[in-house]
């Protein structure tokens, strides 16, 4: 069983490069306040930098939500991205290292994910993508 | 926030030592991209000490960013050494498949700036 | 089956004699906003609440304050409607305000008429599992611990002797435990021994060359210290290709190279130029650039 806990300043937009900054500050403060140690806190915030760039890269606009997790035995964070983009056609074969389509080089998402402890995507094209990345204390 | 505060530029004899610090936005990335070449190119410095120390997030778009600038330095006939970088950004990295192998690095500054001594031999 | 008992085919009496049977598990009924209608030996034993005492109470009374507020009871008892089943773990209270870790199973009841009643609850303490699982997780945190021991062995010299089976949990730990001490220690070289693995396959050459690259990124450069001829042999055949990497067959080797890599770095080859090294200049401050 996992319980979220909703804080006001969970939700954050992401519609500039600015926004970027502001995302992993929010970010980084939640690891912290967590009790994440530097290196968990780091990878985190990292893939919160790359699914924050991907909305803007591809759907220029979007949003963030951190929720705090407790299952009794650790604390964790659960960050949603939520663009309303193009989506992705082919979820799998974005999660596969070297694929891209903007230009990057292409170690966005599965990189992401290589960083947290899941990341499930769920997309659907013409209408939009949610990311969602959970990490717990290690 | 000006970028000189952010980041200096500062002349070591014939070497340049950048420290890049904080959470840099991309605009500032870019900036300073633009702003070390020019300083290579004005100062004729032979060696770039890149210092990292101060970055507590390296994501995929700085570390291309920090491999560009790499390749331009080289290209005004100077050579760069990386130092300081954090271990919990090394980790990161490495887990983010960028290896940065093709960067010279070293420990710290005082290291970081015999090595391109040592490279220029 | 549980369906048949919760529609009422079974007789009441046998019903609860059913239920008062189990000792260690508590199989409560809840009317449809979570009063508490019937109460078992079970219940008491793990709650230290007798019916007496229980019966007409609200079941909230058993969840500690901060998951009240969250609203997780509702959510409980609304998952439990909505999908047939709820099933959950968490810390709960007894009534000395002890907590335990409880297993929790709900599940809703219909009348003949399909008419939503309440719900049963099913209630296990898991309180020692959780604790062995704990320990258990202390216990291997401390061995993972032991197992990669960073040693400084000289003026910026370290070796990592790496002794057993490398799996990926294990060699995370070692990088992070390795490249703390670079950056604490300013280590230049680091000496990995890898005598003490039985096998190297190319999993385990992986997690090695990670830790190297890490080091390399934070600047320090690495030294693989023995390789054995089978171990040799195994990694060519199966195409691991060390690189640039420096490798030595003993430690006492691999020690001696790196007393050779550190002199030839503190005798400062840019001051004694043999030959025409024109930047015999000392690096002086001279100011921020405009």
């Amino acid at each position: 069983m996992v319980l979220a806990i909703e804080s006001p300043e969970s939700v954050c937009s992401i519609d500039s490069e600015a926004s970027l900054v502001t995302v992993r500050a929010r970010v980084r403060a939640t690891a912290v306040d967590l009790g994440f140690g530097i290196v968990d806190q780091t990878k985190l915030v990292t893939a919160a930098s790359e699914l924050a760039r991907n909305v803007l890269r591809y759907a220029q606009r979007g949003r963030m939500i951190i929720e705090e997790l407790d299952n009794g035995d650790r604390r964790g964070v659960r960050v949603t991205f939520e663009d309303s983009g193009p989506g992705i056609a082919d979820v799998e074969l974005a999660l596969r290292d070297g694929y891209t389509t903007g230009d990057s080089l292409g170690i966005g998402l599965p990189g992401a994910k290589r960083l947290v402890d899941e990341l499930t995507i769920d997309s659907r094209p013409g209408q939009g993508t949610t990311v969602v990345i959970t990490a717990w204390d290690s | 926030m000006k970028l000189e505060d952010a980041t200096p530029i500062i002349q070591l004899g014939e070497h340049l030592l950048v420290s890049m610090q904080g959470d840099l936005d991309d605009r500032a990335v870019l900036q300073l991209e633009s702003d070390i070449t020019r300083s290579v190119s004005e100062t004729q410095a032979t060696g770039v000490l890149l210092e990292l120390s101060g970055l507590t997030i390296i994501d995929s778009f700085i570390a291309r960013v920090i491999a560009r600038l790499a390749g331009m330095i080289r290209l005004l006939g100077a050579e760069v050494v990386v130092v300081g970088i954090q271990p919990a950004v090394a980790i990161t990295l490495l887990e983010l498949g960028i290896g940065m192998q093709h960067l010279r690095t070293a420990l710290n500054a005082a290291d970081g700036m015999a090595l391109l001594h040592e490279i220029r031999e | 089956m549980s369906k048949d008992m919760t529609t009422g085919s079974i007789a009441a009496p046998d019903y609860q004699l059913l239920v008062d049977s189990l000792v260690d598990t508590e199989v409560i009924m809840l009317d449809r906003e979570g009063t508490i209608l019937t109460w078992n030996h079970g219940a008491a034993r793990l709650k230290g609440y007798s019916g007496a005492e229980a019966i007409g109470q609200n079941v909230s009374v058993f969840y500690q304050p901060e998951d009240l507020e969250s609203g997780l009871m509702q959510r409980e008892l609304h998952q439990a409607l909505e999908s047939g089943r709820y099933a959950g773990e968490g810390w709960r209270l007894r009534k000395d305000g002890s907590r335990f870790w409880a297993n929790v199973v709900i599940s809703p009841v219909w009348d003949g008429n399909g008419e939503h009643i309440g719900f049963v609850k099913v209630t296990r303490d898991e309180t020692e599992r959780i604790e062995r699982d704990r320990l258990l997780q202390r216990q291997r945190d401390e061995i993972l611990e032991l197992s990669t021991p960073v040693m400084q062995i000289w003026d910026r010299v370290l070796v990592l002797p790496i002794i057993g089976t490398l799996d990926s949990v294990r060699a995370a730990r070692l990088t992070e435990n390795l490249l703390q001490r670079i950056a604490s220690d300013q280590a230049a070289i680091v000496i990995l021994d890898i005598s003490g693995v039985p096998m190297i396959d190319t999993a385990v050459a992986q997690h090695l060359f990670k830790t190297i690259q890490g080091a390399q990124l934070m600047g320090a450069q690495s030294i693989i210290s023995g390789v054995r001829p089978e171990t040799a042999q195994a990694m060519v055949h199966l195409g691991i290709d060390i690189g640039t990497v420096k490798s030595r067959s003993t430690l006492s080797d691999a020690l001696q190279l790196a007393f050779r890599m550190i002199s030839e770095r503190t005798s400062g080859p840019p001051l004694v130029g043999n030959g025409a090294a024109p930047n015999g200049k000392t690096p002086a401050l001279s100011g921020p650039l405009a």
